[in-house]
């Protein structure tokens, strides 16, 4: 604990001797770079030298305490040297060359910028500004239009004497302007000829069709005529049965004969007949009683 | 006994076709509508009109009828199969006009911006209705062969054209019904399809008519599809120079 102690005594005091060594080196660098910065006439090149001069002090503090602490001495000074010699040519190397490219990258990006949006800008705006103008002036002129056509159908609806008004009314919504969508007009107009153009096909067909079953019928009617010659025939087996038909009719009225007395001849019954002699007793005298 | 019965019957024309008045075309209870109307009264009678001719007349179909091109079709007020276009097809026919009348009111060349399609379409429906008698076979007579040239060719030059107008369906009779019937938007190949092939339009009677058959004579005869051809660049040269 004690021997803890005493070190670090010693490596303070050892650290305190090595800075005031090594300023007497920064001292050396620091005049050079300010030769050059002089030279260079240019103050932010001196404040980059200052700031580079502050980064070694603390590099060189830390090397001591290295240094100390290990038991080979000799070494440590040599790789101290190499260190300096490497900052100093970092710091020589990063003078020129960071000022012109960021410069002129940053400057050359705005000018670009400013040229390629500018130009693009005016241009989308003007153009952007044309059409709106262009859609107003448009938009006023249709607003314009119906309220003038609105106008005047309204005059024309309330002077028009007529009592009708519903007719007036689909009349006024009717547009019957040729020139809007003459095309269209046209392909239409095309369509109803085939229609008409088909319509009288049909009505020819129809007209054929009928002609041609009149004649069809017509020659059927010769041929049942000529069918009519040869039933001749039949007719005659016909009045042949009808003979025979006759003969048994007569056969069955003579064998009638026979059963019925109805016609036979009988004696009178009755000689007085009935009520005709004046001596009866119902005998009443009329006009017609002489006769 | 004849001239008694005209007596009977009112508003009759003095002017005779085909061995009958020319007021006979149209039935008695169509005729009785029409002349009761206030619009014939007001409009078309001999006092209003101040005369009782085709000058007259014709201011008034004008003023119902003529239309204006590119102006806003929805102003247009007047309609075909509607009492006032019946009144005035009354009024032409109690007129009659002459062929040299009919023949410049069919091929009047629109000029300023006036649109005649719709005196067109009467005219038509005129010619249909009043000359529905004449025959071709007839060669002695030339007023009928021209008379029949004209509106052959009048029919078929406008079965070829294809604009719009407002009119009543063409089944419908504006007098027998009491509702309201819908408007539409006809062409004037329709009305001349319907023409050649019905026997009634707008509630009016046509007659049987034999020189309306142009689909027939079209497709029958070359000479007549000649004839067709010329007719079309007729109308070709009439609207490059309209």
């Amino acid at each position: 604990m004690s021997f803890r102690h005493f070190k670090r005594r010693l490596d303070t005091s050892s650290a305190d001797e090595s800075s005031s060594a090594d300023e007497e080196h920064p001292d050396q660098n620091v005049s050079l770079t300010e030769k050059s910065a002089s030279l260079s006439h240019s103050d932010l090149g001196g404040e980059i030298l200052n700031g580079t001069g502050k980064n070694r002090t603390p590099n060189d503090g830390q090397e001591s305490n290295e240094s100390d602490g290990s038991p080979e001495s000799d070494e440590s000074p040599e790789s101290e040297e190499s260190s300096d010699n490497s900052d100093s040519s970092d710091s020589d190397d990063m003078r020129p060359l960071p000022r012109p490219l960021f410069m002129k990258k940053k400057a050359n990006n705005l000018q670009k910028a400013t040229k390629i949006d500018q130009p693009w800008n005016a241009q989308d705006d003007a153009r952007v500004l044309q059409t709106k103008k262009e859609n107003m002036i448009k938009n006023i002129d249709k607003a314009n239009q119906v309220a003038k056509n609105y106008e005047t159908m309204k005059l024309r609806l309330n002077t028009n004497y007529s009592t009708n008004e519903e007719l007036i009314k689909q009349c006024l919504l009717l547009d019957d302007n040729d020139e809007v969508d003459s095309e269209k007009e046209r392909q239409k107009w095309f369509e109803r000829q085939n229609e008409r153009k088909q319509k009288h096909r049909r009505i020819q067909l129809a007209k054929q069709r009928e002609s041609e079953e009149y004649e069809a019928k017509r020659f059927e009617a010769m041929q049942k005529g000529k069918d009519g010659n040869t039933k001749y025939d039949v007719i005659l087996d016909k009045e042949k049965e009808k003979l025979d038909h006759k003969k048994q009719r007569s056969a069955e009225k003579v064998e009638k004969s026979h059963n019925n007395n109805r016609y036979k001849i009988t004696r009178t019954k009755n000689v007085e007949f009935g009520d005709l002699g004046k001596n009866s007793r119902d005998y009443e005298e009329t006009e017609y009683s002489v006769i | 006994m004849a001239v008694n019965e005209f007596q009977v019957e009112s508003n009759i024309s003095p002017k005779q076709l085909n061995n009958q008045s020319v007021s006979l075309v149209i039935p008695r209870l169509t005729r009785d509508k029409i002349h009761n109307s206030m619009y014939y009264k007001v409009n078309l009678s001999n006092e209003s009109l101040r005369g009782n001719t085709m000058v007259e007349l014709l201011k008034v179909m004008i003023g119902a009828f003529g239309t204006i091109k590119g102006q806003n079709g929805h102003l247009h007020m007047m309609v075909l199969g509607g009492i006032e276009f019946k009144c005035i097809l009354m009024k032409l026919i109690e007129i009659r006009p002459n062929f040299q009348q009919l023949n410049f009111l069919l091929n009047v060349k629109n000029e300023n911006g006036f649109d005649s399609k719709y005196i067109i379409a009467l005219l038509l429906v005129y010619a249909r209705l009043q000359y529905y008698y004449l025959n071709g076979n007839n060669k002695n007579d030339d007023d009928e062969n021209d008379l029949i040239k004209l509106f052959k060719v009048q029919l078929y030059k406008y079965s070829q054209h294809y604009f719009k107008l407002k009119s009543f369906p063409l089944q419908v009779d504006c007098f027998a019904h009491s509702y309201n019937e819908e408007l539409c938007i006809i062409h004037i190949d329709e009305l001349v399809d319907w023409l050649a092939t019905q026997d009634h339009i707008w509630g009016i009677p046509l007659g049987k008519c034999q020189w309306n058959k142009i689909y027939n004579s079209d497709e029958e005869s070359s000479s007549s599809e000649s004839e067709s051809n010329g007719d079309s660049e007729d109308d070709n040269d009439t609207s490059s120079e309209s």
